[in-house]
C-alpha cells in the first residue's frame, strides 16, 4: 500500500501490519494527520485536534510493540470521538457557546478503555449541540462538500466517511450514530443501553443514551466493541454480565435466518432512490438465503410524539439550568426542546413511558418469529443547508413534507424506544450521488447477530470501499 | 360508578401562561410560553387520542389494567 493511502486502512487491515511490525504506529498517524489537515477544511469535523498528544500515544505504542507488547486489535490505532465524549484536558464545548471554555479532568471510561486497549486518540469531533439534532453545524459530508453530515454525531460519521481516522465513539439517543453512518457512507452501530459505557458522557436522554461505533466496515465495529463491551459500575444502566466476543458470528453463514421486514411505518414516505436501494439490499440478503417475512408493529405509528414526550422532559432535566441566565447562546432547536421540556406535565412523561412499553412489546413479539428486522436507516438522503443552517425541509414525490429531524430519525426512533441493537451497513447511493444504509436489528443485547447478518450484506457488495474524492 | 371524562384538557389563555412559566422557572417572553404550550398541547392531544386508544391507565371499567412505563424497564442482562 502506498504511504499516502494510510489512512484509508481500515482496523482489521492496520492490525495486521502492525502486528507484523509491517508498518508503525508513527506512520499511520503522521499520515492521517497530514490527510486531516488537508480535508478538514472542508468536512469541518474537528472540535479538538490532539496532535501532540497523539504523537505521544504513537511513540508508546510503537516501543511497547517493538519489544513484543501487543495488545490487540486497537494497539496503535488512530480514532475520534464525538465532542460530547470526556477527554481529560481537552475542551469540551459539546458544540454549544454555553460550554466554550471547559475542560474536563477526567477520560470518559469508554476513552480509558479504548486508550487501554492502545487506541491512539486522534480528537474530538463536533457535535449537534448538546446531542439534540441532526445536522451538527458547522461540519460539511465528505460526498459533496455542501450537505449536511446528519447528527448528532454528523463529526463522526464525516471524519469516517473521510478518512480522518479510523474508528470514532458516537452516541445515539433517537438516531445519533446511526443516520450520521447512513448519510456519510460508513458502518455504524446501536448497543443494546448498558453494553457500553456512559459515565462521562453528556446526558441527552438518561433512559435512550447510548454510546456506539462508527467504522469503515462491520468488522471494525465489533473489534471496537471489544475493546470497550462491559460493566461500568458508575453508570446506571451498564449491564452488569458477562460481555461477549461482537466478532465471533462474522462469517458464519447466513442462510436459513429469518428477515423480518415490518408492514407498517417503515417505508412510508421515502426518496424513491433511497427506498430502492434499502429494497435492493433486502434482496441481496434474501438472495444470501435469508427467509424473509413480513412482521407487524401495531404501535410503531405513535413513535415521534411518544418520542419527544420522553427526551424533551429528560432533556430539560439536564439542561435547564442554562435557560434562563444564557438561553440566548442556545441555539434555537434547543432551546425550543428545552423549553418544552419545562412545561410538560409528569402524567405525560409517564403516558408517553406507558407507549413506549408497548412499541418494545411490538419488538420483543416480532423477535419470537424472527432473527432480524431490516428497515430503511433515513428516509432521505444528505441535503445542503437552504435557508438555515438547521432546519431543512425534504419534499416527498407523495405530497409529504418534513424537517430533516423527522426524515433522518423516523425509522430509528422505534428501535431506540425499544432498546434494540441496530448495525448501519451502506447499501448504495441514490439518485443524487449521496449514500444510504441499512439498518439491521436484533433483540436486545444480540448485537453478534446484527453484525453477523451486516457483515454478510457487506461482503456481498462493494459500497464500503468506496471512497469520497475528497483531496483531489 | 364515574363515567370517563375528557382527560387532559389545557387552556392557554395569558393567566395560565405567565403562572404556568413562573412556577416552572421559566423566564421567557410570554409569546414564546405560548408558542411552546401550542406545541405541547399537540402533544398531549396526541397522547389522549392514544390513551383512549390503547387505554394506557387505570380504567374505572371491569379490567384493572395497566400498562406500565418503560422508564423503569431494564433489559434483562445475557446469561452469558
Amino acid at each position: 500500500m502506498a504511504q499516502q493511502d494510510l489512512h484509508w486502512l481500515t482496523i482489521t487491515e492496520a492490525s495486521k501490519l502492525l502486528q507484523a511490525r509491517q508498518i508503525s504506529v508513527a506512520e499511520i498517524l503522521e499520515d492521517t494527520l497530514e490527510w486531516v489537515k488537508k480535508t478538514d477544511p472542508v468536512t469541518r469535523n474537528f472540535a479538538y485536534l490532539a496532535e501532540k498528544e497523539a504523537r505521544e500515544e504513537a511513540k508508546r505504542a510503537d516501543e511497547e510493540i517493538g519489544r513484543g507488547n501487543y495488545r490487540g486489535p486497537l494497539h496503535g490505532i488512530p480514532y475520534t470521538v464525538k465532542a460530547l465524549i470526556s477527554v481529560a484536558g481537552a475542551p469540551m464545548a459539546w458544540n454549544s457557546k454555553v460550554y466554550a471554555n471547559w475542560s474536563p479532568k477526567k477520560d470518559a471510561e469508554v476513552v480509558r478503555r479504548t486508550r487501554n486497549a492502545g487506541g491512539v486518540l486522534l480528537g474530538k469531533v463536533h457535535t449537534h449541540e448538546f446531542a439534540w439534532g441532526v445536522t451538527t453545524p458547522p461540519t460539511r459530508n465528505p460526498w459533496d462538500g455542501r450537505s449536511v453530515t446528519g447528527g448528532s454525531s454528523g463529526g463522526s460519521g464525516s471524519s469516517i466517511a473521510a478518512g480522518q481516522g479510523m474508528a470514532s465513539w458516537g452516541t445515539d439517543c433517537g438516531c445519533s450514530v446511526r443516520n450520521p453512518s447512513a448519510l456519510n457512507g460508513c458502518a455504524g452501530m446501536r448497543v443494546t443501553q448498558g453494553r457500553v459505557p456512559a459515565s462521562g458522557v453528556v446526558p441527552l436522554s438518561l433512559t435512550m443514551d447510548t454510546v456506539g461505533p462508527l467504522a469503515r466496515t462491520v468488522r471494525d465495529l465489533g473489534l471496537m466493541l471489544n475493546g470497550v463491551a462491559g460493566y461500568d459500575p458508575n453508570d446506571h444502566f451498564s449491564a452488569d454480565a458477562p460481555t461477549m466476543d461482537f466478532t465471533a458470528k462474522l462469517g458464519r453463514d447466513i442462510k436459513g435466518m429469518k428477515l423480518g421486514v415490518p408492514k407498517e411505518y417503515f417505508f412510508d414516505h421515502m426518496e424513491p432512490g433511497v427506498k430502492r436501494l434499502v429494497e435492493d439490499g433486502i434482496g441481496q440478503l434474501a438472495k444470501l438465503g435469508m427467509d424473509v417475512r413480513e412482521v407487524k408493529f401495531p404501535h410503531v405509528k405513535y413513535t415521534a410524539g411518544t418520542f419527544i414526550g420522553i427526551v424533551v422532559a429528560e432533556s430539560a432535566a439536564n439542561h435547564d439550568e442554562w435557560l434562563n441566565e444564557r438561553a440566548a447562546e442556545l441555539g434555537i432547536d434547543v432551546r425550543n426542546f428545552t423549553e418544552m421540556g419545562n412545561l410538560l406535565l409528569a402524567k405525560d412523561y409517564i403516558r408517553s413511558n406507558q407507549i413506549r412499553t408497548l412499541i418494545r412489546q411490538d419488538f420483543l413479539d416480532a423477535f419470537r418469529d424472527v432473527d432480524v428486522i431490516v428497515t430503511p436507516t433515513v428516509a432521505a438522503t444528505a441535503k445542503p443547508p437552504k435557508d438555515h443552517p438547521i432546519f431543512i425541509n425534504v419534499q416527498y414525490p407523495d405530497g409529504f413534507s418534513e424537517d430533516v429531524i423527522w426524515a433522518y430519525c423516523r425509522f430509528t426512533m422505534p428501535m431506540s424506544l425499544a432498546s434494540t441493537p441496530c448495525c448501519i451497513v451502506p447499501c448504495g447511493f441514490s439518485d443524487d450521488g449521496m449514500p444510504t444504509a441499512l439498518q439491521i436489528a436484533a433483540k436486545p443485547y444480540d448485537e453478534a447477530t446484527a453484525l453477523q447478518v451486516g457483515f454478510a450484506y457487506e461482503q456481498s457488495t462493494d459500497w464500503h470501499t468506496k471512497r469520497p474524492s475528497l483531496g483531489q | 360508578m364515574a363515567t370517563v371524562g375528557s382527560k387532559g384538557n389545557r387552556s392557554i389563555d395569558r393567566d395560565t401562561v405567565k403562572a404556568l412559566a413562573r412556577y416552572a422557572g421559566l423566564n421567557l417572553p410570554e409569546d414564546r410560553v405560548v408558542a411552546q404550550l401550542e406545541f405541547l398541547k399537540s402533544q398531549v392531544d396526541f397522547l389522549n387520542e392514544v390513551d383512549r386508544e390503547l387505554k394506557l391507565g387505570f380504567q374505572l371499567d371491569d379490567v384493572f389494567h395497566v400498562v406500565p412505563p418503560a422508564y423503569g424497564f431494564r433489559n434483562p442482562p445475557p446469561k452469558s
